[in-house]
């Protein structure tokens, strides 16, 4: 991936790019309450483009996050083709097979050492029962 | 009292969104832990032992677990008792000259195994590490041999043996699952683990998702017993985030970027190695896979750290990311003992070519060099400084 290639991103990924002169305080509790942190616009492959026109490479995936690198189509499209199906049902209810194909995935991955899996977006929820020991 | 506190921890503490989903896999993890001796009438089992220089989780059962000095500091009124301690696998800064591995780890295996007869073998639940340490300690891995010894000692004493592979996890070392490459089925070399927490890689960034893995001694006492896990999220398998994660699994297995993953580690390791390893304030260069850590020390023979207020870490960080470079890379303080030390992770995408890895570890030279170059100016110009001013 060059780093001309995030510049010709399509529209879809690039928001409409607007300079501030001086920014203006958050709203947002950002990690560090006295800095100011630059804007992401646009994201390909190893590079996130930010809203001054920088090329960023991204040498750590965040915090070792993005492992098949940015503005991968695959990865949105799943998420797109879940959602028409079904964005969100409660796991005490029903479930999809994107939930049962990951958790067999990840079994098979282990070479069946493991046994289940509990898969976790969060959101705490109090499920309540008593347990006779 | 506070004490001091280096600010980049602060900040990350504070703020709260931080391994927030890998933290809500080590409350899962505690808690079906628990849940499984109380299944199986061992209702006086609840400790926990964890490593110091540790790190699983922000929020207050997995802070609990977690030995990180300064990420800690504020909340330990708040966090649990039932955690207890061993050292790390610190080959850097804990090996004694000339010991080899065998004689490490047997250390290793026997601290541990003093710590459960300190605490009363029955009275644990289990012990729980990172293969290869993440953000707090940088990148350091087992050593061989060290993960079927610990597994040993909590199978003597009927305990379990949690990794937490947040990080290192999902391809980031090389093999999907860290342990993988160390287990084997032949006799002492088991290291699979009866539960294992995963996070980070398994979304990939495109959704907030973690897991744990369950091993099958505890489904099993679950489904003859209560017949549930007494934990439940209103998020718990999500749709969506699940396809994500399922899309990101089937693209390294489709694009075999494991190999890729070993194969530009190996080209990053030894490019790292070149390029740093005698500088005078580079200490120690480790990791596996795609997945490495710089550590700075203010003397390479004693290892002594730098004064926190220098920022190293963070100054690397931004110069990194400053127009000159733009490459952005992963700052931590505290590696030496939780408030003192200073490293960068450098853990880039699993589908990198040999040229983005030329351009990272260039890069890091160039910016390592500028650093240490403005610190001595720094320097320099307050003792001159001093000198004027007669002090």
């Amino acid at each position: 991936m060059s780093p001309s290639a995030v510049s010709q991103l399509s529209p879809i990924h690039a928001a409409p790019v607007q300079t501030t002169e001086s920014a203006p305080e958050s709203y947002l509790l950002d990690r560090d309450l006295n800095t100011a942190l630059p804007y992401v616009v646009g994201s390909n492959g190893s590079y996130i483009l930010l809203e001054d026109g920088r090329e960023i490479f991204d040498a750590c995936g965040g915090a070792a996050v993005t492992c098949i690198g940015h503005g991968n189509t695959e990865g949105r499209e799943a998420i797109n083709k879940q959602g028409d199906q079904a964005a969100y049902v409660h796991s005490m209810f029903f479930k999809t097979y994107s939930t049962e194909s990951l958790a067999e995935e990840l079994i098979t991955s282990t070479g069946k050492k493991l046994a289940k899996v509990f898969i976790i977006c969060s959101g705490m929820f109090l499920k309540i029962y008593y347990l006779d020991v | 009292m506070l004490g001091y506190v280096p600010q980049n921890l602060l900040s990350r503490c504070l703020t709260g969104t931080h391994h927030q989903l890998g933290s809500e896999a080590t409350e899962a993890t505690m808690k079906l832990g628990r849940q499984y001796y109380m299944e199986v009438g061992q209702p006086q089992r609840v400790n926990f032992i964890a490593r110091e220089h540790s790190y699983h989780g922000t929020t207050l059962g997995a802070l609990s677990m977690s030995g990180h000095v300064g990420r800690r500091s504020l909340y330990i009124p708040l966090l649990s008792d039932y955690i207890h301690r061993v050292s790390a696998c610190n080959s850097y800064r804990q090996r004694h000259i000339g010991e080899s591995d065998t004689a490490f780890v047997n250390r290793k295996a026997a601290e541990l195994d003093q710590k459960f007869r300190d605490l009363g073998p029955n009275t644990v639940i289990g012990f729980m590490c990172e293969p290869i340490s993440g953000a707090t300690l940088g990148c350091v891995p087992y050593v061989p041999g060290y993960l079927a010894a610990m597994k040993a000692v909590c199978t003597k004493y009927g305990a379990l043996f949690i990794l937490d592979e947040i990080m290192c996890g999902m391809g980031r070392s090389g093999t999907l699952h860290a342990w993988q490459a160390e287990h084997s089925d032949e006799p002492g070399h088991d290291c699979v683990p009866d539960l294992q927490t995963l996070g980070k890689g398994l979304g990939g960034g495109y959704e907030p998702v973690a897991a744990v893995l369950i091993g099958y001694k505890i489904v099993n006492a679950l489904k003859s017993g209560s017949g549930s896990f007494l934990h439940g999220q209103t998020y718990q398998s999500h749709p969506t985030t699940a396809a994500a994660a399922l899309a990101v699994l089937r693209i390294i297995k489709k694009e075999n970027l494991l190999e890729n993953v070993r194969k530009q580690g190996a080209y990053l390791s030894s490019l790292l190695y070149k390029k740093l390893d005698s500088h005078p304030y580079v200490g120690d260069i480790r990791g596996m896979g795609l997945f490495w850590a710089i550590e700075f020390v203010k003397d390479k023979k004693s290892k002594e750290p730098f004064d926190p207020k220098l920022n190293v870490a963070n100054r690397i960080h931004e110069t990194a990311v400053s127009k000159k470079w733009s490459m952005s890379v992963y700052p931590c303080q505290g590696t030496a003992d939780g408030i003192r030390g200073d490293h960068i992770i450098i853990a880039p995408a699993y589908n990198i070519t040999s040229g983005d890895v030329e351009l990272i570890a260039t890069t890091i030279e160039g910016v390592i060099k500028e650093v240490f170059d403005t610190l001595a100016k720094e320097t320099a110009d307050q003792q001159n400084g001093s000198v004027r001013n007669g002090v």
